[in-house]
């Protein structure tokens, strides 16, 4: 069991990290437009780590350390909808080509059903939730074949950090990404893409907390800082812990989608994705409590976290659903090492 | 990254599979023992184990262990409690303290006896008016000539009724701030100035008992480290408490929720969609601590001490055995409640303990806010 970071790792966490503060949201809000955002993060070289074959894309492990660096910050530009968008084609064969390269210019971010819980598939009214205007809409057939897409902006989207758009007109083909995705595809395709909303998750929650933490350690009242008080020592505690249980589900999340069978790493994706969305509803919530009347304030930053999480949250399925289907997925693995015997 | 067991430690976990499921084989040869009612300990199970050298793995050799990476102590406890046997006893921890603090004179003395399970062991910290705050025991220990004669009464302490020695923090000096009066000694039990009532919890058993110390009788030598070093180490004990016991502990988790599983396959609880988002929400706690524990016990093998961030561990833990102890407890329904399922009952009254003892959630919380937070 080895369970440090490898050096390159670390470098484009730092990398990442760096990108977010200068893009992302500060005290005073965004500093740069989405536009300039985009283009920072094509020129950090980020923009094409999961549009590659298999063998050259950078690692699930490495994606969702960039995730949650943007995560942090809120970062205004489709980070997340553009991973799980180039991922989708390059598993169908579209990221090899040289035409296709030159898509990169712009985000291509996935389209999920309607109910966005999984990849929209044929005429279903498709949403991508992590969008730009613009931007290309990855979604597939009705055979299961990644297309194109363009769409329209959804008017008052909950994560006004993001451009949500519906899709729009019909399907174009991808050069070289003529592969029909089977289930067992799209369960690895959902393993990474869950991972990638963990990470979001987990993200969003560290960023909320630190705010919160900030907050309370100058924030006055009664004559002293309020995080002298242990019913905010707590609360803090307790965040702490979500953060540190959401950390943990989401780094075995990353290697398992990589390294363990479709069936083990969907399931460890899966139990990510719902703790961290245990606990980032938790931290965000927690954040806005803290901040006591101001937490309440558009302008206090609380509420961009709580928005951001609370569409993470949804993507992909619902907490039940994928509890539901956690359960389901035990139930078969028990069954498949009761034939073995 | 890798979460995959080495060659080595592979090889390891398989050949002591196979032990284990050979000697398994009968799952009643150790239930005959009384304490194994109480608390799955056997004493005979003590006695084969060391018999077959799977105790003391980390322990240096010179003192009969095999110089082994704490790894090997987890996988130890993974594969016993996966196939539910008896836990591995808990005696790392108390060897810990003394091969920190003690003499060379006293490692030879005490080391071998606890390991093999010769000579029992408990601990003997707390009192009725010092739980969370230790630091303010009164148990004393007057120096007379060439002896200690302790005085008080202790409280928790596990398994008393069964033990030979404790290892007892006593107050030496009443003048000093009270972390730095205190020592710790290595008490013979079996004397008649010691008093040992079992304590009746509220699941029915008698774990812990309550020790009254009336003048009893410890030989210079078996004071641990020097006067005053009692804090630093209670504190080092109470931190080696966690570790690979741990993982332990998910096995027995991920037992009970496959008996849960078990129960809706053969009709013994409701199925449906409830149900199943309830297993799935056990698989998540469950195996999150899973994944924290591994983090931990990584931390650790590559030379970290425990510190503040074990708290975080023991929240997860407690949070999980309470989920668990609930969730089988409500899904029974009126088997739980009305005596046909015993273990069920007794699971949930248990699981309260979890929030309590070891550090109870708030002074956990306490600690994750001073210590990691560095809130005042």
């Amino acid at each position: 069991m080895d369970l440090e970071y490898s050096e390159e790792e670390l470098l484009v966490a730092e990398l990442a990290d760096r990108l977010a503060e200068n893009v992302g949201l500060s005290s005073s809000g965004y500093v740069m437009s989405r536009e300039a955002a985009w283009m920072e993060f094509q020129h950090a070289g980020l923009a094409g780590m999961r549009y590659a074959s298999p063998e050259e894309r950078s690692s699930a492990t490495m994606c969702a350390l960039v995730v949650q660096a943007l995560a942090r910050r809120v970062a205004p530009l489709p980070y997340l909808g553009h991973f799980l968008g180039t991922d989708l084609v390059a598993r169908a064969g579209g990221a090899t080509l040289s035409e296709n390269r030159d898509l990169l210019q712009r985000p291509m971010v996935i389209g999920l059903s309607a109910g966005l819980d999984d990849v929209a598939r044929g005429g279903d009214g498709a949403v991508a939730p992590d969008a730009e205007q613009g931007a290309t809409i990855i979604a597939l057939s009705a055979d299961g074949v990644p297309q194109f897409y363009s769409g329209t902006v959804v008017s008052d989207p909950i994560d006004i950090g993001r451009i949500a758009l519906r899709r729009s007109g019909t399907g174009e083909d991808i050069h070289g990404a003529t592969v029909a995705l089977d289930e067992a595809r799209l369960d690895d395709w959902r393993a990474f893409s869950l991972t990638m909303v963990a990470a979001d998750l987990t993200g969003v929650a560290e960023g909320a907390f630190e705010l919160a933490l900030d907050y309370a350690t100058q924030r006055k009242q009664f004559g002293v800082v309020i995080s002298s008080f242990q019913a905010i020592q707590h609360i803090l505690a307790e965040q702490y812990v979500h953060l540190q249980a959401a950390r943990a589900a989401t780094r075995y999340a990353g290697w398992a989608a990589e390294n363990l069978p479709t069936a083990d790493g969907l399931m460890a994706a899966q139990t990510a994705k719902t703790r961290a969305a245990e606990a980032c509803r938790s931290v965000t919530e927690a954040a806005i409590q803290v901040h006591g009347g101001i937490g309440m304030t558009w302008d206090c930053n609380a509420h961009r976290f709580l928005r951001r999480g609370a569409l993470d949250r949804a993507l992909l399925g619902s907490d039940e659903a994928l509890l539901v289907a956690i359960a389901e997925g035990r139930r078969a693995m028990a069954l498949a090492v009761e034939s073995e015997r | 990254m890798n979460y995959l067991d080495s060659p080595e430690e592979q090889s390891f976990r398989l050949e002591l599979r196979a032990w284990l499921e050979d000697r398994m084989s009968d799952p009643t040869r150790y239930e005959s023992d009384d304490e194994f009612r109480f608390d799955h300990y056997s004493p005979k199970w003590h006695k084969d184990l060391y018999d077959a050298g799977w105790l003391g793995l980390s322990w240096p050799e010179c003192y009969g262990g095999r110089g082994l990476s704490t790894i090997y102590d987890a996988i130890l406890n993974e594969e016993v409690a996966r196939v539910g046997a008896p836990a591995v006893p808990h005696i790392s921890f108390l060897g810990r303290a003394i091969m920190t603090y003690g003499t060379e004179d006293q490692k030879q003395r005490v080391l071998p006896t606890l390991l093999s399970g010769q000579v029992r062991w408990c601990q003997g910290f707390s009192e009725p008016g010092s739980g969370s705050d230790l630091a303010s025991l009164s148990t004393r220990a007057v120096r007379v000539g060439d002896r200690y004669e302790i005085t008080g009464q202790k409280i928790w302490t596990g398994r008393a009724q069964f033990s030979d020695r404790c290892l007892v923090l006593a107050r030496t000096n009443p003048e000093l701030p009270k972390h730095k009066g205190i020592s710790a000694f290595v008490v013979n039990l079996r004397q008649d100035a010691i008093n040992i009532q079992p304590i009746r919890q509220i699941t029915g058993s008698r774990l812990f008992a309550t020790v009254f110390y009336d003048q009893a009788v410890v030989a210079v030598e078996d004071r641990i480290g020097e006067e005053g070093d009692g804090w630093r180490i209670a504190m080092q004990t109470v931190a080696f408490e966690r570790g690979p016991a741990d993982i332990g502990y998910i096995s027995r988790y991920r037992r009970a929720l496959e008996r849960i599983e078990e129960f809706v396959r053969t009709g013994g609880v409701p199925g449906g969609r409830g149900t199943d988002a309830a297993i799935g929400r056990l698989h998540m706690a469950i195996e999150t601590l899973s994944l924290r524990v591994k983090e931990s016990l990584f931390a650790r093998v590559n030379g970290g001490m425990p510190g503040p961030e074990s708290s975080v561990d023991k929240l997860l833990m407690a949070e999980v055995e309470q989920l668990l102890g609930r969730a089988a407890f409500d899904l029974r329904g009126p088997k739980s409640l009305l005596g046909e399922d015993p273990e069920t009952a007794y699971e949930y009254l248990f699981s309260r303990s979890l929030s309590i003892m070891g550090g109870t959630t708030q002074i956990q919380k306490n600690i994750i806010a001073g210590r990691i937070l560095g809130l005042r």
